[in-house]
C-alpha cells in the first residue's frame, strides 16, 4: 500500500524537484559543476528562448479557447438532446483517440497536405491558392492539438453539464430571466468548475506538446517542447534542458493559476464550495 | 463473474440511494432539438474526417495519395509482412500489458489505502496524483531520463516500464478512489459482524463491487501506456522502438500507404476496446473522475 504511494513521490516528484539542480549543472551531462551558466545562455536569446516559449503558451491557450467553444455546446446537447444513445456518441468522440496520437498526427498530415483532400476542397471553394497549404505553419500545429484534446474538454464540459439542475433554470424563468440571460448567469457559472478542469487537462499537454509541431509545425510552427526535445535527443545539452523544463513547467502553472484568478473574477462564487 | 452481479442486487439502496439523493434533475427531451443534433453530427464530421482520409486512401492504390481512386488491398499484404512494424506492435503490447496489470495491482493498494487508511494523507495522495497527471509528460520524461543519466543508468526497459507505471497508476488509483468513497464501509462491517475475516470480507465484499472500477483502470492504464509517445521516445533503449515510435519514423519521411492501413486496422481495435470500455463503464468513466479530481484540487 505504502509502497507504491512511496514509487510515485520517487519517479514523479523526485525527479521534477531535481530538474531544477540539473538545470544549474555545466553541461553536457548531468555530472558537471553547479555554475548556472545554462540559465545565463538562455536569457541572453530571448529571441529564441522567449519568443518560443510565448508561442507555446499562445498556442495552448489558443487550443483550448477552441476546444472550449467546440466542446460547450457538443457537452450541452449530449446532456440535455440526446436520450438513449449518450454514451454511443461520447463514446464516438473519444474512439480515434484511443489509438495512438501519433497516427491522428500522421492523418492530420495527409489531411492537409498541399494537394490534399482539404487543401482541394478549399482551392475549388476558392479560399485558398493552388501553392498554398496549411502544412509547416503555426495554424496546423493550432489545428491538431485542438483536435488532440477535443474529448478531454467534451469530457469534462460534460460532467459539469450533467450536474446544473433544472429546478434552478426554472427559477430563473420564473423570475423572468430571458434565456440569454440564463445562459449568461446561470448555466455558463454553473460549468466554470468544468471549464477550470478541462482548461488544466487540455493547455498543460498542449502547452507542453512538442512532436505536432516538429511533424506539422516547420520552422513556422516550432514550438518551446520541440527545442527541448532537441536538446535532450540531438544536441545532448542536458542541463539547457532540465533549465528549459523548469521554465516550461513553470510558466505553464503561473499561466494556469491566472486563468483561474480569471475565472474566478469573471463567475464570482462559483468556483468555490462544491461537495 | 456471478458475484459480481449478485452483489449490488442483494443491496439495493447502499449505492443507488447514494447516487439518486445527490443526483440533479434535469429534464432530457423526447426529441432533440434538430440544431443540437446537427451540431452533434458536426461535430462527429470533423473529429472523423482526417481518420476517414485515411481509411480510404489505405485501399487506393496509388503510392503517393493521388486521386484516380483505384481500389486495392496491396498495402494491406504490405503491411502483413513489414516486419518492423509488427515487432513493434508486439513490443508495445507486452509493456502495455505489464504495466496496466502493475498499475491496477498497485493502484487499487494504493486507493484502499487512501480511503480506509490514510485520514490527513489523503488530500496530500489526491493532490500529488493530479500533479502526476497534469504535468506535461515531455517533462516528466526528460525528468526521469536525466535522473537515470545521473545515476549511471541511461535508458532501459526498467526506466521504460517505471516510468510508464508512473503516468498510468494516478489514472488507476483516481478511478478506484471514486468508486471507493460512493461505497461507505457498511457492506463490509456488516460481513465483518456475521463472522467473516477482515480477508475474507474484502474478498467478497469489497473486491466484487470495485471490480467494475478496477477493470476499467486497468483499461485506461493499457490505453494510456500504449500511446504515450514523449515515455517511450526518451526512455526505451535505443532499438526497442515501440508502434508510437516506429510511426513517427516512418512519419517523418513522409506520405507511406503502410502507415494508413496500420492506421485503419487500429481505428479498428480502438472501436471494438471503446466499446467493450463503454459497456464496462456505464456512468463512471476514468476520464470523468480524473477531471473531478482536477475540478477539487484546483477549484
Amino acid at each position: 500500500m505504502l509502497p507504491s504511494g512511496l514509487l510515485l513521490v520517487a519517479l514523479v516528484v523526485a525527479p521534477l524537484g531535481l530538474l531544477v539542480y540539473f538545470g544549474l549543472l555545466s553541461g553536457p551531462g548531468v555530472d558537471g559543476r553547479v555554475t548556472g551558466e545554462e540559465w545565463g545562455r538562455i536569457a541572453g536569446q530571448p529571441e529564441l528562448y522567449g519568443r518560443l516559449l510565448l508561442r507555446s503558451l499562445g498556442l495552448g491557450l489558443a487550443a483550448t479557447a477552441l476546444t472550449i467553444v467546440v466542446a460547450w455546446p457538443t457537452a450541452w446537447a449530449l446532456s440535455r438532446h440526446v436520450r438513449r444513445v449518450r454514451a454511443l456518441y461520447l463514446a464516438l468522440v473519444i474512439i480515434p483517440h484511443l489509438t495512438s496520437s501519433l497516427l491522428l498526427i500522421y492523418a492530420m498530415y495527409v489531411l492537409i497536405a498541399p494537394g490534399g483532400p482539404l487543401m482541394a476542397a478549399l482551392v475549388g471553394v476558392g479560399l485558398a491558392g493552388a501553392g498554398d497549404s496549411l502544412l509547416f505553419t503555426r495554424w496546423a500545429v493550432l489545428l491538431m492539438l485542438a483536435y488532440l484534446f477535443l474529448p478531454f474538454m467534451v469530457i469534462a464540459l460534460y460532467a459539469a453539464v450533467e450536474r446544473i439542475d433544472d429546478t434552478v433554470l426554472d427559477a430563473a424563468r420564473s423570475l423572468g430571466a430571458g434565456s440569454w440571460q440564463r445562459f449568461r448567469h446561470v448555466v455558463l457559472p454553473l460549468t466554470a468548475p468544468g471549464m477550470l478542469a478541462g482548461l488544466v487537462i487540455v493547455f498543460t499537454p498542449a502547452a507542453g506538446a512538442f512532436v505536432e509541431a516538429q511533424i506539422l509545425g516547420g520552422t513556422d510552427g516550432m514550438m518551446f517542447g520541440t527545442l527541448i526535445s532537441e536538446q535532450v535527443s540531438r544536441v545532448n545539452n542536458q542541463p539547457r534542458a532540465a533549465a528549459m523544463s523548469v521554465i516550461l513547467l513553470v510558466s505553464i502553472l503561473m499561466l494556469l493559476g491566472g486563468l483561474r484568478w480569471g475565472l474566478r473574477r469573471a463567475f464570482p462564487g462559483a468556483l468555490r464550495a462544491r461537495r | 463473474m456471478a458475484t459480481t452481479t449478485e452483489a449490488p442486487t442483494a443491496h439495493p439502496g447502499a449505492d443507488t440511494a447514494l447516487d439518486a439523493a445527490d443526483a440533479p434533475r434535469r429534464s432530457v427531451r423526447r426529441r432533440g432539438r434538430p440544431g443540437w443534433l446537427a451540431w452533434l453530427w458536426l461535430v462527429l464530421g470533423i473529429v472523423y474526417t482526417p481518420v476517414a482520409v485515411v481509411i480510404v486512401l489505405s485501399f487506393n492504390a496509388s503510392r503517393y495519395g493521388t486521386l484516380p481512386f483505384q481500389p486495392t488491398t496491396q498495402w494491406y499484404a504490405a503491411l502483413a509482412s513489414n516486419d518492423a512494424l509488427i515487432a513493434a506492435t508486439g513490443r508495445s503490447i507486452v509493456l502495455s500489458t505489464t504495466v496496466a496489470l502493475a498499475a491496477a495491482l498497485l493502484g487499487t493498494a494504493l486507493a484502499l489505502w487512501i480511503v480506509r487508511v490514510a485520514q490527513r494523507g489523503a488530500t496530500v495522495f489526491t493532490v500529488l496524483l493530479t500533479t502526476a497527471i497534469t504535468v506535461p509528460w515531455l517533462i516528466l520524461a526528460v525528468a526521469m531520463l536525466l535522473v537515470a543519466n545521473a545515476v549511471g543508468l541511461g535508458r532501459g526497459l526498467g526506466l521504460l516500464f517505471l516510468g510508464s507505471l508512473a503516468v498510468a497508476l494516478p489514472y488507476v488509483v483516481l478511478v478506484v478512489v471514486a468508486r471507493l468513497q460512493g461505497l461507505g464501509t457498511e457492506l463490509e462491517d456488516a460481513a465483518r459482524s456475521l463472522g467473516a475475516r477482515p480477508i475474507t470480507a474484502f474478498r467478497l465484499v469489497t473486491l466484487p463491487l470495485i471490480a467494475k472500477a478496477v477493470l476499467g483502470g486497468t483499461l485506461l492504464a493499457f490505453v494510456i501506456t500504449f500511446n504515450n509517445f514523449p515515455i517511450h521516445f526518451f526512455l526505451a533503449p535505443f532499438g526497442y522502438n515501440t508502434l508510437p515510435m516506429e510511426i513517427y519514423t516512418f512519419v517523418l519521411s513522409g506520405y507511406d500507404p503502410d502507415i494508413n492501413a496500420l492506421a485503419t486496422v487500429l481505428i479498428g481495435v480502438a472501436v471494438t476496446v471503446g466499446l467493450v470500455l463503454l459497456a464496462v463503464a456505464r456512468r463512471r468513466g476514468g476520464d470523468r473522475t480524473a477531471a473531478a479530481g482536477i475540478e477539487e484540487v484546483w477549484g
